[in-house]
């Protein structure tokens, strides 16, 4: 948005721009882009990390060696977190224009704005944004995205509300304070809700190796050649 | 306006003052999960038949969260600062208000970073922090504030061009995502 001269700025211009803005930064609005892994992605199972075994002989203590068969190992993640899901751009308008409305700023949405009508906005704005957009990754080289939060409902208060054009020294500090509260809040920071799991996965060509894979863990998965072996945290 | 009551420096102390209190590695470091440590390891499972064999799936954190940050080093980084953006001092004028909330906003962006991992295999066991990175110094978008040219008013289109150019930046600095600290597991079997 810029300004020339004699143009004027309402709570219109302001509010429009801040929609534009929200839709061009979060990756879930209208679909997911194009770039986010689907580790960040609500129902996936990953493969963080795999590899193969060769056949081997392992030397036991107080017994024969025994054949170990091939096999390959995972290391593997579910992403269960519901907040990790697309949303629609009229939702976003939707529950934008209802926040501003319950803070008392969208039923002046055509009438000029003052200087510090301007900061109030915008730390009503923060406040919004502080709880709508998250940054949402893991521990897993995922990258960062910046996600829209349909789930989040709880906003941080502003202090600054009065419509008057005078500024004390006093507001202005309440200002400065409330910014720094939303713009380094927390839990603008999603972790995106994994959980890890260890897997082997028996090779179909190892049948040399029938007696170490009989005894391991042939319980869990008889029928298949993936199971899940116990954590021991 | 009552603009003129404020100097850069309240506003420098209002914020210097917030991050000694809130950056989890000056006010208790080791009270911090250690799974945002630099080198925390845990095992993710393993298997094993009988004393045959045994194969083992663990994951080590790599992080630049090494030790603690003291206060003082939040006044010596923003002295620094300070002397980047021109030093300004006394009272503020109201085109410089937004330069220098935008300055102040630029180094929060800056020094002020979230970390985040998880400490075992579960769902329930991740943690984030607010920390303090003083090793970060590449400021994006910091403006040196002339306290000479003071002026009281918004007159011209090209002092409000700057106040809303400020107000976005200062908007990105909650859009960034260059503020998570890189965390992240190697994976390994051994």
């Amino acid at each position: 948005m810029t300004i020339a001269v004699g143009n004027t700025i309402t709570y219109n211009d302001l509010i429009q721009d801040a929609l534009t803005k929200i839709k061009s930064k979060c990756a879930n609005i209208d679909g997911f882009a194009s770039n986010v892994p689907a580790s960040l992605k609500n129902g996936s199972t990953v493969n963080f990390h795999s590899q193969s075994f060769t056949q081997t002989l392992v030397p036991a203590i107080g017994y024969k060696s025994v054949a170990r068969s091939a096999h390959t190992s995972y290391i593997r993640g579910t992403v269960n977190d519901s907040a990790l899901t697309t949303v629609s751009s009229d939702t976003v308008k939707s529950e934008l224009e209802n926040f501003l409305s319950s803070r008392g700023v969208l039923v002046q949405a055509g009438t000029l704005i003052s200087f510090k009508n301007m900061m109030t906005f915008y730390n009503n704005l923060a406040s919004f944004l502080s709880a709508k957009l998250i940054y949402v990754t893991n521990a897993m080289n995922s990258g960062v995205f910046i996600f829209y939060n349909p789930l989040a409902v709880t906003y941080p208060t502003v202090s600054l509300t009065s419509d008057n054009t005078e500024y004390s020294s006093e507001e202005i500090t309440t200002t400065v304070t409330d910014l720094l509260n939303a713009v380094n809040n927390v839990s603008n920071v999603h972790y995106a809700s994994t959980t890890i799991s260890y897997a082997c996965s028996s090779s179909s060509s190892s049948s040399s190796s029938s007696s170490s894979s009989s005894s391991s863990s042939s319980s869990s998965s008889s029928s298949s050649s993936t199971y899940i072996v116990y954590m021991d945290i | 306006m009552a603009l003129d009551l404020v100097t850069y420096e309240s506003l420098r102390n209002v914020v210097v003052n917030w991050i000694k209190s809130n950056c989890s590695n000056i006010v208790n470091y080791n009270g911090i999960n250690n799974s945002v440590k630099n080198g925390y390891s845990y095992r993710i499972g393993s298997s094993s038949s009988g004393s045959a064999y045994s194969e083992r799936a663990n994951g080590t954190i790599s992080s630049p969260l090494t030790s603690a940050i003291s206060a003082s080093q939040v006044d010596t980084d923003m002295n620094n600062f300070w002397a980047l953006i021109g030093s300004p001092s006394g009272n503020i004028s109201s085109d410089n208000f937004y330069k220098i909330i935008n300055d102040l906003c630029c180094f929060c962006a800056t020094k002020l970073a979230f970390i985040t991992s998880q400490s075992n295999n579960s769902n329930a066991s991740s943690v984030k922090y607010l920390i303090y990175w003083t090793n970060n110094n590449n400021y994006k978008f910091q403006e040196v504030i002339s306290s000479s040219s003071l002026k009281l008013h918004l007159i011209k289109a090209s002092d409000v061009n700057m106040l809303i150019s400020n107000l976005i930046n200062m908007m990105c600095t909650i859009e960034g995502t260059i503020r998570i600290v890189p965390c992240k597991y190697n994976f390994s079997f051994g």
